[in-house]
């Protein structure tokens, strides 16, 4: 029940039970959303998991002596299985895979992070020219766009990770530039559904420069599918990256990446499989919030899409 | 419908040849060549260097070479592979019953999966079945493939001594994990398809007239409800079975499956150009075409779409 409504049922009733508010709380969009999302328990779920994940991520240094918990070798301890000690086990060089787990975090969230900030940033870009100027900038971007979607997103960033060399930044750059088509599609569609009405004439009428109009008038109206399109683009970006990873194109060795734990862990898979085991299931928890959010966001922001 | 299925395949041209191009300049900014890798170990003079290249036709800056390739691409000719000197198109064509058998049977899985799941949550929405199925379908989003392999390796390898855990030698018991591991993924997205896109129909007037009629619920739902939902299902379905098609890259290295995308990564590795290229052309038209018979498709589930072409090619006469 929104505050106004208590003020008016205080006043109504004469209750003194019921605090009567300093000040309305204006019903902004955003508190909208906020109010409409926190009601969404997988959503909650989601946000509370990705923020410990965030916080590991963060102080995974406070936490963690990388020298010595993550990459150092202890050859007398190795191929242990899941014990008080190391919950998940070690691996062949005797290096405890939950801290590496927990380090691991670091990686494949700011690859997800930065990867999709990358595709969102040039996505957009174009995504809005194309729908704002149509014309010819927007078949040649178009077109572009669709020879770059033509080949399949993970071959796409195994050429562009294996041309370039295996380093962190390269996988960023892969998985951001096959994520850039999807944001080109979807910002054009509702620049597209923006761009004619009467309020951008009029600003245009008024003498406001067609890039501002474009950077704070027409671009805010269109949020909602970029801001949904990112958080679950932020999960198959993890996907992506840990992928690379396993097939030996992501983060160099002996970082402790989740999909090079796991490429790691399957010479083990018979006799140590709580080696591929663990750190799968760290990628899964982890996609698995991302899109809980994601999916509850796409809600929250257009209820008309819920069935 | 025939021209329109022309006007599609010329649309494809250049979308491939803007594909060619892309691959071939992102494979020149790659630092060293097959020519570095081959003379690693054996000492040659920069001459027998210069000449290897020229033999390669690795001269001349990118879009010379780009350009010859191109000039033999359209003679029908894809170039041979520097790594085993066969023809590019025959390698591929090779691999591709590999990955035909492993797309067509993780559809299979997914469908015969993902259609009752959908359905039945559609009809029992916001039940605990519903609830299930989309807790299921969402693991299924989440759940990295390759992992998802593995995990089915270790469970299986364990305890069931007849299923192969990799290769392609042990006839249908050899497809059963692999198709496993790809439909899942698969599963989850057709199955939330289905559910909303059955959603949609369910509340419509005409299933009611059905009722109404007479008709058992279970032919309601599959013979009138269902048609009317399946052109978003079947969208989605073939479009994955097209990406199937191009050979899934990771669950072929999981299960040393000789397929398509296999080929492609071992290309990569050996800096293998022309079939790198020649692959990534062949695999980008194989999902073109899926994609446009799929479309076609749809003129044969829906009448109201064929009348629609029906009405445009009348228009053009």
């Amino acid at each position: 029940m929104s505050y106004r409504n208590e003020t008016l049922q205080s006043q109504i009733t004469g209750s003194k039970d019921i605090p009567i508010p300093k000040r309305y709380v204006r019903q902004t969009q955003t508190r909208i959303v906020l109010h409409n999302l926190s009601k969404n328990k997988g959503a909650m779920v989601g946000l509370f998991i990705i923020m410990v994940i965030v916080f590991i991520a963060i102080f995974a240094d406070v936490l963690l002596d990388y020298e010595t918990d993550v990459v150092g070798i202890n050859i007398s301890q190795r191929l242990l299985r899941p014990s008080w000690k190391h919950p998940c086990g070690t691996d062949d060089l005797g290096r405890d895979i939950f801290y590496r787990i927990l380090y691991g975090a670091r990686f494949s969230v700011s690859v997800g992070v930065v990867a999709t900030t990358i595709g969102l940033g040039i996505g957009v870009i174009f995504g809005a020219i194309a729908g704002y100027y149509c014309g010819l900038a927007e078949d040649i971007i178009m077109r572009v766009n669709d020879i770059v979607s033509a080949v399949p997103s993970i071959l796409m960033g195994i050429v562009i990770v294996s041309a370039l060399g295996a380093t962190t930044f390269n996988l960023m750059l892969a998985i951001g530039i096959t994520s850039i088509p999807q944001f080109v599609r979807i910002t054009r569609a509702s620049v597209l559904s923006v761009r004619n009405q009467e309020y951008i004439e009029a600003l245009y009428a008024s003498g406001m420069s067609e890039p501002r109009i474009i950077a704070f008038h027409v671009l805010p109206n269109c949020l909602s599918p970029i801001i949904v399109q990112a958080t679950l683009r932020i999960a198959s970006a993890i996907i992506a990256a840990s992928s690379l990873s396993f097939l030996g194109l992501g983060v160099p060795v002996p970082a402790p990446e989740w999909g090079s734990m796991l490429s790691m862990g399957r010479q083990y898979v018979r006799s140590a499989s709580y080696l591929t085991i663990f750190p799968g299931l760290a990628i899964l928890i982890t996609v698995l919030s991302f899109n809980l959010l994601g999916d509850g966001l796409r809600d929250a922001l257009d209820p008309k899409l819920k069935k | 419908m025939l021209r329109y299925a022309i006007k599609r395949l010329l649309l494809m041209i250049p979308v491939l040849i803007g594909v060619s191009f892309l691959i071939f300049s992102i494979m020149d900014l790659a630092p060293g060549d097959i020519v570095d890798i081959q003379t690693a170990e054996e000492g040659l003079t920069y001459e027998e260097i210069d000449q290897l290249r020229e033999a390669y036709g690795l001269d001349g800056s990118v879009f010379t070479r780009y350009f010859k390739y191109m000039v033999r691409f359209v003679q029908g000719d894809l170039g041979t592979s520097h790594i085993s000197g066969r023809p590019v198109l025959e390698s591929y064509l090779e691999k591709m019953p590999a990955t035909m058998a492993l797309a067509s049977a993780s559809i299979l899985v997914s469908i015969i999966i993902s259609l009752p799941l959908g359905i039945i949550s559609a009809i029992k929405r916001g039940t605990f079945v519903d609830n299930a199925s989309m807790v299921v379908t969402f693991l299924g989003l989440s759940i990295p493939n390759f992992w998802l392999g593995l995990m089915l390796i270790i469970i299986v390898a364990l305890n069931v001594s007849w299923i192969p855990t990799g290769g392609f030698n042990h006839g249908i018991a050899s497809l059963i994990l692999p198709a496993i591991t790809v439909g899942t993924a698969l599963t989850a997205t057709l199955a939330r398809t289905t559910r909303s896109s059955m959603l949609d129909v369910l509340s419509q007037d005409y299933l009611r007239t059905e009722r109404a009629k007479g008709h058992k619920e279970f032919k309601v739902i599959t013979k009138y409800a269902l048609r009317n939902a399946l052109i978003p299902i079947i969208t989605i379905a073939g479009g994955q079975f097209a990406v199937c098609l191009g050979g899934s890259v990771l669950t072929e290295t999981v299960f040393s499956w000789p397929g398509v995308g296999r080929l492609i990564v071992d290309a990569l590795n050996g800096r293998d150009v022309p079939m790198v290229v020649g692959s990534i052309i062949l695999k980008s038209a194989t999902i073109g075409i899926v994609v446009l018979i799929v479309d076609l498709l749809y003129a044969v589930i829906d009448p109201r779409i064929k009348t629609q072409y029906d009405a445009r090619k009348r228009k053009q006469t």
